[in-house]
């Protein structure tokens, strides 16, 4: 019966963990997309991303404790921690273990943000356009043989969710830096007024 | 509020990074006291000392910036009170008389009604 | 006229070749009697010539004492004011002066690198300070230590010439402010302590080393001491003059022919400066600290005579365009604001404002003034709040009746 429990809590873990990460990335495109309006301020865009980011790497270590402890699966400490170096699944879990490291250096450059140069945070934050695929990617192809339909639909909103976010986030990209450029390149004097020709 | 009552000030001014700022405008969401937007959303920032009662506030809004271009900025206050040191001031760290065998400082007064030092200059 | 600076070979010459330079001015004194140069240049009172008038002896202390041996001197001679053209000339005509103050402050502040930062379209000072050095270069009697000199030209552009902006420049190719701090005497090119000092700056002290600080406070009128290059522009005889500091307007217009009446406008100082007009401003002394006093500034040692029959609200809307363009397109609130004030200054001035403009247009530069990484729009602010005194009732001529007061006709729609 302890195994079971076991099974099911890396099962259920994992599954909230990939929710609230989808949740993070998605609050993130949303911040630099500057969603707001009068009854969501936009400050709380970059602090749920941030909250919601340690909720998912909690739930990630219940899920890799679970899972490494179950006698199910025997996958060992070492199936955790290096790659493919699991017997079971090699491949899927190889990516969850890449997409965990990615995870952490992200919380932790995240933490440290305001004592690291920027240009190095920034090239780790983008390193979670691989990251969140990969998670996205461990959970799909982790899918046990049965009963793993609910969790295709669980990814399945996910996927929806950050691609929909994503494109946002595109449709946005620097506007309001590049228009700055617009402006200062418009002179003053040659904004057409009536022509003389009078069209 | 009480008009009347000093408002005590911190050892602290807001300072932001203008290149970088690119008017999100969180920090006049959580700072309304202090940062109001202009009418391109760009921040005017409230100049002198950030009031004690609003440090919690500021620091949150500075945090709040996704590109880190507000920052608190220190005042040196010996070049305020020259003469007095600081004085009773309303510093934003722990207090270190609280620690064993540590002299209480900045030092108490000897009676509650005994002259604090300089009353902080009223603010804005 | 004063000739220090441009004693020497009449203008027209051509640049004046490293023969010359010491036939005309010897050599440069010994090595230890060059020891107290920047006390010298303390004790002389010289004043920065790049437009902030900075004491050029207490720059160069700040970067000695953080130098270690490391330092960096930066001879700006970008040049983006567009009314000025003295950097220019005297780059051109006397770039032995200029290097030799280049190579004084090297030795002054402990700096084994020395850029010459020499705007892209101006040709002939490029072409005169590269024959200096190879000149140099073959030269066997050399005095001073070496100094690994090169020649970086920026596009030109008005902020190119800003100090942190030539400092972004010759580290990373981009000629745009950066926040500072650190400002670039703390860290500036190759991230040491640089010193950023005006060519004409740099000429001024190579001869303050040669002859003394008594020598440079005997010429000057009034408080400020010495000679300043300056640019006349709006005259029968414009260009580039040497004048004692304390010399007034009057005298000036006297001198190069000004075709306005007495007390007609002027614009003091460049697109960075101030509009003055009436007859104690053209009796008032060209002396930074005079000047500062009243309101105005030397800045770049820009005079320009508006003239009678020129439209001084016309004028400034164009220089507030220029400036809303010459925004590095960093900061909102220049870029915005700017841009703002100069739409609505060329609504006026072109005969179609709209009602509130003129109210907009205060509200919009007292919020302006300290919000950007720069100075340049509390600069443009600057100037405008001064036309708005000196052309007022212009500026309200145009706005409420469509007629301009100085040309005496209606402002119609053409621009």
């Amino acid at each position: 019966m302890f195994d079971q429990v076991l099974w099911f809590t890396t099962r259920g873990s994992g599954a909230v963990s990939l929710l609230m990460l989808t949740a993070s990335v998605c609050f993130g495109l949303v911040t630099v997309a500057r969603f707001g309006n009068d009854q969501w301020p936009r400050f709380l865009n970059l602090e749920m991303h941030r909250r919601v980011s340690l909720i998912s790497i909690v739930f990630l270590v219940v899920h890799v404790l679970a899972a490494v402890f179950d006698p199910f699966t025997k996958l060992g400490l070492a199936a955790a921690i290096v790659p493919l170096a699991s017997t079971y699944r090699p491949l899927p879990v190889a990516l969850g273990v890449i997409s965990m490291y990615l995870f952490v250096a992200l919380i932790v450059t995240g933490l440290l943000r305001s004592r690291m140069p920027q240009p190095l945070w920034r090239t780790i934050h983008w390193t979670s356009y691989a990251m969140w695929p990969l998670a996205v990617l461990h959970s799909v192809l982790s899918g046990s043989d049965t009963g793993s339909a609910w969790m295709l639909v669980v990814d399945g909103v996910c996927f929806a969710l950050v691609a929909v976010c994503l494109v946002w986030r595109i449709s946005v990209a620097d506007a309001n830096r590049n228009r700055l450029e617009d402006v200062v390149l418009t002179s003053s004097w040659q904004k057409p007024s009536k022509r003389r020709d009078g069209r | 509020m009480n008009a009347r009552r000093p408002v005590l000030e911190s050892d602290f001014h807001l300072e932001i990074d203008r290149i970088a700022c690119d008017a999100y405008g969180t920090c006049a969401e959580l700072l309304p006291e202090m940062i109001d937007l202009d009418e391109w959303g760009y921040p005017i920032i409230a100049a002198g000392h950030v009031p004690v009662h609003l440090l919690d506030h500021a620091r949150r809004a500075i945090d709040s910036c996704p590109v880190l271009a507000l920052r608190l900025a220190a005042v040196d206050r010996a070049k305020i009170f020259p003469t007095t040191g600081t004085g009773w001031s309303a510093r934003p760290e722990p207090r270190t008389d609280r620690l064993e065998g540590t002299p209480p400082w900045p030092p108490r007064p000897a009676s509650r009604t005994a002259k604090r030092g300089p009353l902080p200059r009223k603010g804005g | 006229m004063t000739a220090r600076l441009l004693d020497g070979p009449p203008p027209g010459s051509g640049a004046e070749t490293l023969r010359e330079h010491r036939a005309r001015l010897g050599d440069l004194p010994a090595r230890a009697d060059r020891v107290d140069l920047i006390q010298t240049l303390e004790a002389s009172g010289l004043l920065g010539r790049g437009g902030a008038g900075f004491p050029v002896g207490r720059k160069w202390g700040s970067v000695a004492g953080r130098s270690g041996g490391h330092a960096v001197v930066l001879a700006n001679g970008a040049e983006g004011e567009p009314m000025s053209l003295k950097d220019r000339v005297l780059m051109s005509t006397r770039p032995h002066l200029v290097i030799d103050g280049v190579e004084l402050a090297a030795e002054a502040v402990g700096a084994r690198r020395a850029v010459l930062y020499v705007g892209s379209e101006h040709r002939e000072a490029r072409a005169a300070l590269d024959r200096a050095m190879r000149e140099r270069a073959s030269d066997r009697s050399r005095t001073m230590p070496r100094v690994s000199t090169s020649i970086v030209t920026p596009p030109v552009s008005y902020v190119a010439g800003e100090e942190s902006a030539a400092v972004h420049f010759v580290n990373d190719g981009d000629p745009r402010p950066v926040t500072v701090p650190p400002r670039p005497f703390e860290k500036g090119v190759d991230g040491r302590p640089t010193l950023v000092q005006n060519v004409e700056s740099l000429a001024h002290a190579a001869l303050i080393a040669r002859f003394g600080d008594a020598w440079y406070r005997e010429a000057g009128r009034g408080e400020t001491r010495g000679t300043s290059l300056v640019t006349i522009s709006g005259t029968r005889s414009p260009g580039v003059l040497e004048i004692e500091l304390g010399t007034t307007i009057g005298e000036l217009a006297e001198w190069s022919g000004a075709t306005g009446s007495y007390g007609g406008p002027v614009l003091l100082g460049g697109y960075f400066g101030t509009w003055v007009a009436g007859e104690d401003a053209w009796r008032m002394p060209l002396d930074p600290a005079e000047l500062k006093r009243n309101g105005a500034a030397f800045g770049a040692g820009v005079v320009a005579f508006l003239g009678d029959d020129t439209c001084g609200v016309r004028a400034t809307a164009r220089i507030m365009d220029y400036m809303a363009g010459s925004s590095a397109a960093q900061c909102g609130p220049c870029v915005y604001g700017l841009r703002a004030i100069a739409d609505a200054t060329a609504r006026v001035a072109t005969g179609r404002p709209r009602g509130d403009d003129l109210v907009r247009v205060s509200g919009w530069s007292q919020t302006l003034s300290g919000r950007g990484a720069c100075r340049m729009p509390d600069g443009t602010i600057g100037l405008l709040r001064s036309a708005m005194k000196v052309f007022a009732d212009d500026f309200a001529s145009h706005q409420h009746h469509r007629r301009c007061v100085a040309t005496r006709a209606a402002v119609g729609s053409a621009s």
